[in-house]
């Protein structure tokens, strides 16, 4: 833990996200439990390994590794995924102590550090934490379970089978004694943990928490309000000095002069120091720059600000994002490389009775978590140590150790909470710059932070994308041609010298995966150089190709003079399960597409259910109007009716949401709620206000007066949230961070123009109603 | 009623969609050989790109590239496993787009067939092999 206001002494380098966590946890005195088992994977030996077992380091079900238990009772389970606001700490302790049969009022949680080889993948990115570790979390807590059975028959001299854990306690049943989790702490210490295969899973109809409508809050809460919990920018240390780093405002430039001495003047900085520009490709490599040392913020602040620095922009010098979409949309209306091609489009596009066509412009956005990126770093001993706000502790780990020369074992990375992440801070370049300060300091700690510009001008932005789509309708109005082109440039620009195309993983975010029912389809992806970085943004490429596919779906409609729902029910087709890699899907988010098949009959309940809940089909008064999109990402299914107002100078309100998610089996309906509540706001920012542009390739959104988010003033008045029931605990589980995110930008879309008949094909809305 | 006739006609076409044709002909042949290993490989391409967002695209974006030594850019994990997990992505056409791109040939080739287009049919099967085959 870090004191807020005193220095980080060494008897207190653990960092814990929270206070509760720490002192009543591993720290006090508690015992953990088992013996290890194996690494784990599901897989047998040249098998396929998908889901968790594909991840790099697998994944763990050892109690040892997850569970403590004090004398006095208190579990402490350790959450190795990150905490972002989307409650992971609060959802896997319930998985544990459910399974546990533990009381939740004497659970605790502490954070790991970043060590994939004992905890298993901790990427906390891709909507994975459940849906990956759900079932080896259970294992954990049912092991512990069995180890406190087995050392209270011993205890009493009985047979195991007439004991039974429950409420925190042990129960002999025949005897009617008890003993509590605390007392058999000690003794259950020492019992080798049970082999995978004999563990029993508790019947489903018994979990307390599991699923349960209930009274849990995050187990953070308390310290978010009352302000004692730490995030990466609260990070302290006694001595530690604080920096900023002056970065090259092109992706790709450097420092072509320097003079520093009138930052050297401002009373407070200590030091400058040149951090070297990455190679290209960078990955997580920092933009380089200047960083300016200081014995506080401000004065760092003010000493950047007085850096004389001329800068060699280098060839992105040259992007513009008005030239940049010129050349895009001059892409997607060229034949381009094909990637699906199902039956003769060209023929049925020919023989359509009517035709329609339509292009769409998504522009970069940037993550914009509240808390910008921030990490302190010390060096001492031969060891580094770190604390930080990251989403992929292990790959900063191994970046630290790479770039300061050391084992990786002498580098440790705590984990704070994070204040937002989507994504931005899976990459480690803020760490690494806080390292190569420390190690100019002589080690010393010292604390990076990025202000809202930074983030803004040197961010791994999502992608810029045009989509054009074509269809041929035929006499009845049926869609029998489907020709969608998408342009945009790749997130591999990060890791491989100028690649021009989409990946698979970019085409299987709701474009090449796309499960219409339509004899004819061609999907084209024409070439896109990246000039910034291209990065991950919660829910990555579906969203510029919701937008464009649920967009035009509801042109069709209207085009074919049809309902908007309706059509869009057509064109899905009846309920079907569908093999991912029959349409040429070669991601599928990792899963097995023999055990996570596309399930167009689920796609079809989302979209009725929100439907029916905004009451699709009502009158309504003028300037009002409804709109649809259903979306399939993150192997969930998602979609959003939105009700919109206009005034008369083309201002809108969005008075209702109605957003419905069939994610599988529910571990935490709460959470589920609120990403999803959470997902349409930031969906309702990034349709109607956010947008990164860039001039001569610098970003021009260099703050929120003008990367404009959704505020309490704008935001959805009201979001009615439907979780469709999600089936027994065997199913596959979905994704539930990011999907609610792709269909909320076009269902307004399509709200707007039933309100008004102006089309929206270009984001951000902004006062495009008026224009 | 509407949603009934239109069901039933949506599931009517569905059906002639995925009913595979009858091949007969030579070029049927390749095609239905093609077939099950483009699934195959397609399923390994998912196996090796991984859910999550890095990871999947440094190995796709270093699979896909011609030339490339398949060399990991990034150690997401023990890099001799690491730069394992990226030849397997490698030899699964290309990080797996040459799989999407075989499927659309292969799927050209289909209806080339069932035109009687037998050299077209034949291209287009030459051509989804080409795309399937391990980048070098």
């Amino acid at each position: 833990m870090i004191p807020r206001d005193n220095g980080l002494e060494a008897s207190t380098s653990l960092v814990n996200v929270s206070r509760r966590g720490f002192v009543a946890g591993v720290g006090a005195g508690a015992l953990v439990l088992a013996v290890g088992l194996p690494r784990g994977s599901g897989a047998q030996q040249g098998e396929n390994k998908y889901g968790a077992d594909g991840m790099p380091n697998g994944w763990r079900d050892d109690p040892k590794v997850f569970v403590a238990l004090a004398e006095d009772g208190t579990v402490t389970v350790t959450c190795h995924r990150q905490e972002m606001g989307q409650g992971v700490r609060t959802s896997i302790a319930m998985v544990v102590a459910d399974e546990l049969g533990a009381n939740w009022n004497k659970v605790r949680v502490a954070q790991a550090d970043g060590d994939e080889a004992h905890y298993g993948n901790q990427d906390t990115d891709g909507s994975r934490s459940l849906r990956h570790f759900f079932m080896p979390l259970r294992r954990a807590g049912a092991g512990a379970r069995m180890m406190l059975e087995q050392a209270a028959a011993a205890r009493w001299s009985v047979p195991v089978s007439e004991v039974r854990a429950a409420e925190h306690a042990v129960m002999h049943t025949p005897s009617g004694r008890s003993l509590g989790y605390g007392e058999l702490a000690r003794a259950a210490s020492v019992l080798p943990a049970p082999p995978r295969d004999a563990i029993r899973l508790k019947d489903p109809a018994q979990f307390r928490y599991i699923g349960r409508e209930s009274a849990i809050g995050l187990v953070d809460n308390q310290d978010i309000t009352t302000g004692r919990a730490i995030y990466g920018i609260d990070a302290r240390a006694e001595g530690m000095f604080y920096a900023l780093v002056a970065r090259p405002p092109v992706y790709g430039g450097k420092v072509a002069s320097l003079d520093e001495s009138e930052a050297l003047k401002v009373p407070g900085v200590v030091k400058v120091v040149q951090i070297d520009p990455p190679s290209i490709p960078s990955e997580f490599q920092p933009v380089g720059g200047v960083a300016v040392i200081a014995r506080n913020t401000w004065a760092a602040m003010r000493g950047r600000d007085a850096l004389k620095i001329t800068w060699e922009d280098g060839p992105n010098a040259v992007y513009s994002s008005d030239s940049y979409r010129q050349g895009l949309e001059a892409a997607v209306r060229r034949p381009a490389k094909v990637v699906r091609n199902e039956g003769d489009l060209d023929r049925a596009m020919a023989g359509a009775a009517k035709r329609v066509g339509a292009e769409y412009y998504i522009p970069h956005l940037a993550q914009t978590p509240m808390e910008p990126p921030a990490a302190l770093v010390r060096i001492q001993g031969g060891r580094c140590e770190a604390w930080a706000c990251t989403q992929s502790p292990q790959v900063t780990r191994t970046r630290l150790a790479q770039k300061l020369g050391l084992p990786e074992e002498a580098v440790t990375v705590h984990v704070t909470l994070l204040g937002g992440g989507f994504g931005r801070k899976s990459k480690p370049d803020y760490v690494i710059e806080a390292a190569l300060c420390s190690k100019a300091m002589d080690g010393a700690p010292v604390k990076v932070t990025w202000t809202r510009e930074d983030d803004l001008s040197n961010g791994y932005y999502g992608t810029v994308s045009v989509e054009r789509l074509e269809a041929g309708l035929d006499t009845n109005g049926m869609v029998v041609a489907w020709l969608h082109r998408s342009a945009a440039p790749t997130i591999g620009a990060l890791f491989a010298p100028d690649p021009k195309h989409e990946l698979p993983l970019e085409l299987g975010m709701g474009f090449i995966n796309t499960p219409f029912a339509v004899p004819n389809i061609r999907m084209e992806n024409p070439e896109a150089a990246a000039h910034v970085r291209v990065g991950w943004y919660r829910s990555v490429s579906n969203i510029p190709h919701a937008f464009a596919v649920q967009s035009f779906v509801a042109e069709l409609a209207h085009a074919a003079g049809r309902d908007p729902k309706d059509f869009l029910l057509e064109l899905i087709g009846p309920a079907r399960q569908i093999d991912p890699t029959d349409l040429g899907d070669a991601w599928n988010y990792g899963e097995d597409p023999k055990r996570y098949l596309i399930d167009t009959g689920r796609l079809r309940r989302v979209i009725e259910t929100a439907a029916e809940g905004i009451g699709w089909g009502r009158q309504m008064p003028r300037g009002r109007g409804l709109g649809i999109a259903g979306h399939y990402s993150f192997v969930s299914y998602v979609a959003v009716a939105a009700e919109v107002e206009v005034g008369e100078r083309g201002a809108f309100s969005v008075p209702r949401v109605d957003i419905a998610v069939d994610c599988g089996p529910v571990v935490n309906p709460d959470r589920v709620r609120s990403q999803m509540e959470g997902a349409v706001v930031m969906g309702h920012g990034l349709a109607t206000s956010a947008e990164i542009s860039f001039k001569n390739g610098r970003a021009v959104q260099q703050n929120f007066d003008l990367y404009e988010l959704t505020r309490i003033a704008t935001a959805p008045r009201e979001i009615r949230v439907h979780i469709l029931p999600g089936g027994d605990y065997d199913r596959p589980l979905g994704g539930v961070g990011e999907p609610g995110v792709p269909p909320m930008a076009p269902a307004l879309a399509n709200a707007i123009f039933a309100a008004t008949g102006k089309r929206i094909r270009r984001l951000p809305v902004r006062d495009q109603i008026n224009a | 009623m509407t949603s009934y006739i239109f069901l039933a006609a949506a599931g009517a076409l569905w059906a002639a969609l995925t009913t595979p044709p009858a091949l007969a002909s030579p070029c049927g042949d390749r095609i239905a050989a093609l077939e099950q290993r483009l699934r195959e490989g397609t399923a390994r391409a998912a196996a090796s790109s991984s859910g999550g967002e890095g990871v999947a695209a440094a190995r796709e974006a270093q699979a896909s590239q011609p030339g490339s030594s398949n060399e990991p850019t990034m150690p997401f994990q023990d890099p001799l496993r690491e730069a394992q997990a990226t030849r397997q992505a490698a030899e699964a056409g290309g990080g797996g787009i040459g799989m999407a791109e075989a499927r659309a040939a292969l799927n050209q080739a289909r209806t080339l067939d069932q035109q009687g287009n037998a050299s077209g049919c034949m291209e287009a099967v030459a051509e989804a092999e080409r795309r399937s085959a391990p980048r070098p």
